[in-house]
């Protein structure tokens, strides 16, 4: 068959320039706020394999993670200054059209014959493409075959990219998402682990790098308005048109860039509503796969770098509340005096002490991940009660539609890095009434929540982010909107800073 | 001077009293005047024994290239033979030195690649095992290797030095 360059091998090249600039750029950002990457499951301090900032490990810390911060350039990363949620809206933006537009391409790939472009028919490929690189090395430019488009080297490279590099970058960032990566939970552990899929998936991301900067300097090679005519016009017969063409198109993918740069870092707000029509849509399907984790207690961070006490691992974020309330609870124990109250529109308010929450629990636990939104993981075992047995206790009223949290900690109070605001988030129902999502009280069979991790009783929500794991539980409201409460984006963070209160990826 | 006998910290040798980082964020590598160091600082790889294998990988590139070279019929200049020989020699023992103790050779390993760079310069000043002067693909393609490889290892001693890669027995002395 002649291969030619079909009109939609040739949008979809300039569409994959813009889309993997973009997913490179706002990955760069997403790398910041958690720069470290790890070779196991955990991360566990002084594991990283690798790290990306000029930061210097802070003395006597407290794991503050969002202090970890590294804010890149906005020449370099989307939108820059440690902007993470702004960052995440871009990439999963993006994501939406590069995804959409690779299950079309290879579509079109197969229904056509035009996957014999990329994939080889004959073991002889893999012989001549040996042949290609050594004549490479000899400085000498080897041919295509009889009838291809490109010489053997190039159809293997364009194909791992194609065939394998970006099935591989989709996998591995589907399972950054916790409700996959939590659904899934054994496809997350024979991957290696949270932290090994992260590390994957940022290689795939040098792999486009490498990748483009080689295809650079072959088109160059190969002489840039032959090589851009083929892309522009499907044919080699107008170099100079096609290289003026192709040139104008790179420096209008350039201008994209700064225009988003600068869009992003002025209307925030606006980018978020572009994320929530696009992505909502999809993201929103995540709720159907609730968290269905079954760890090991081997699994617990810390048991492989043998500590004693494997909750000094459990990572935290955030400043414990600094008030003389809570003080007081933390001298007495918490046991006696704290009280979760649980209210608004149920049938029957109700306070719980610790006591009646561990009988009402009846030895219930559950050993899971714990995804931060900056990139940390942790694995803990968690014994508490289910939310949804709470509300079954409670009895919401016909109508309620979401739970809020409401925590001891207020932002600007206790943590120096945000302005003021009692710390809460809400949950849809659907989310409330997973298996997994829990009213804990205890980490790793080692008594009470220690101050960092939430103490004395905290939520996890398996499918979300970190940060919708409220700590320092104090109330529980059931409610029929949550649009109303505070600036109506149903959490602090939402509130204050750029995150969708669906953190299911 | 130690100001309190008494405290069990100080007696470790632990003092934290006045390191600006026991209280408050702190950046290296920042010049005057600027907010973010220059781009490569934030690039730290710490995979000190990977990176000495690759380190000593590239020596015995070097090694095999310029052995190859020196075993053809194809000499790059007068006398090129004798040289090229050193080169290997000193690849050959390089890498058994490399593999055997864990001794810092990377400024040795510097000059087996820049000894390979000018016998390539030499190469192109005299009549160099190119294709267009009379020599195999194969054989042009091992004498550029030899160049490549040893621009390949200054590239990795830069970075080595630059504090970007650590080789073994060094380490990144990552705290967190």
């Amino acid at each position: 068959m002649e291969f030619g360059f079909p009109w939609w091998l040739r949008v979809e090249h300039f569409l994959n320039i813009i889309f993997l600039s973009f997913l490179v750029r706002s990955g760069i950002e997403i790398l910041g706020t958690y720069p470290k990457l790890y070779r196991s499951q955990h991360t566990v301090p002084g594991t990283a394999w690798s790290q990306f900032t000029v930061q210097r490990a802070a003395k006597h810390k407290y794991y503050t993670v969002g202090g970890e911060y590294d804010d890149y350039s906005p020449r370099i990363s989307l939108p820059g200054r440690g902007l993470l949620g702004l960052g995440r809206y871009w990439h999963f933006i993006t994501v939406t059209g590069f995804v959409t537009s690779w299950v079309i391409y290879i579509v079109l790939l197969f229904g056509t014959g035009q996957w014999r472009r990329y994939i080889p028919t004959s073991l002889d490929t893999f012989v001549q493409a040996g042949r290609d690189m050594v004549s490479y090395l000899a400085f000498v430019v080897p041919e295509a075959a009889d009838g291809a488009p490109f010489n053997a080297i190039q159809q293997l490279s364009y194909g791992f990219v194609f065939l394998v590099l970006t099935p591989l970058v989709i996998l591995t960032g589907v399972f950054q998402s916790p409700a996959v990566a939590n659904y899934f939970s054994r496809i997350t552990r024979m991957l290696g682990g949270r932290q090994v899929i992260r590390t994957v998936h940022f290689l795939c991301m040098i792999g486009y790098i490498v990748f483009t900067v080689i295809h650079v300097a072959m088109v160059i090679l190969h002489g840039y308005g032959y090589e851009t005519s083929k892309i522009v016009f499907g044919h080699t017969d107008l170099p100079v048109a096609g290289g003026v063409v192709f040139t104008i198109g790179l420096a209008l993918v350039v201008l994209l860039h700064v225009i988003a740069t600068r869009w992003t870092l002025a209307e925030g707000r606006a980018v978020e509503k572009l994320h929530n029509i696009v992505v909502r849509p999809w993201t929103n399907l995540l709720y159907h796969l609730p968290a269905r984790m079954h760890y090991d207690r081997d699994n617990v961070s810390g048991k492989d770098v043998v500590l004693k006490n494997t909750t000094q691992n459990f990572r935290g974020s955030g400043r414990p509340p600094e008030t003389p309330e809570y003080l007081a609870l933390m001298a007495n124990g918490y046991e006696d005096d704290y009280v979760l109250e649980i209210g608004g529109y149920v049938e029957r308010p109700m306070s719980l002490t610790i006591r009646e929450l561990r009988e009402l629990a009846e030895g219930h636990s559950q050993t899971t991940l714990h995804h931060c939104v900056q990139g940390f993981t942790s694995i803990g075992k968690w014994r508490g009660i289910s939310v949804s047995d709470l509300l079954d206790l409670a009895g919401p009223l016909p109508g309620a539609t979401d739970v809020v949290f409401m925590s001891f900690q207020d932002m600007g109070r206790d943590d120096a890095l945000y302005e003021g605001g009692t710390y809460y988030e809400s949950t849809p129902m659907i989310e409330a009434r997973m298996p997994q999502t829990l009213i804990a009280f205890d980490l790793n069979d080692e008594g009470e929540i220690p101050a960092k991790n939430g103490a004395p009783v905290r939520l996890r929500t398996e499918t979300s982010t970190g940060f919708r794991n409220l700590k320092w539980l104090e109330r529980i409201e059931v409610v029929n909107r949550y649009d109303i409460i505070v600036e109506g984006r149903g959490g602090y963070f939402e509130d204050v800073d750029f995150y969708d209160r669906n953190q299911l990826i | 001077m130690m100001e309190d006998q008494h405290s069990p910290a100080l007696r470790q040798g632990v003092d934290f009293r006045g390191t600006p980082n026991a209280t408050e964020r702190v950046t290296e590598h920042l010049r005057p005047g600027k907010k973010r160091a220059p781009l490569l600082r934030y690039i730290r790889i710490n995979l000190p024994r990977t990176t000495r294998l690759l380190l000593l990988f590239v020596i015995a590139v070097i090694g095999m290239a310029s052995a190859t070279i020196a075993l053809s019929d194809y000499e790059p200049f007068p006398f090129a033979a004798p040289l090229l020989w050193c080169v290997v020699v000193a690849a050959v023992i390089f890498v058994a030195v490399g593999l055997l103790t864990k001794n810092r050779i990377w400024t040795a390993g510097l000059g087996i690649a820049a000894a390979s760079t000018l016998i390539y310069v030499g190469g192109i000043l005299g009549d160099a095992p190119y294709v267009w002067n009379g020599a195999s693909i194969t054989l042009a393609a091992v004498w550029n290797i030899t160049l490549f490889a040893s621009l390949g290892y200054a590239l990795l001693y830069w970075a080595l030095r630059y504090g970007m890669i650590v080789a073994a027995p060094d380490d990144q002395h990552f705290m967190d």
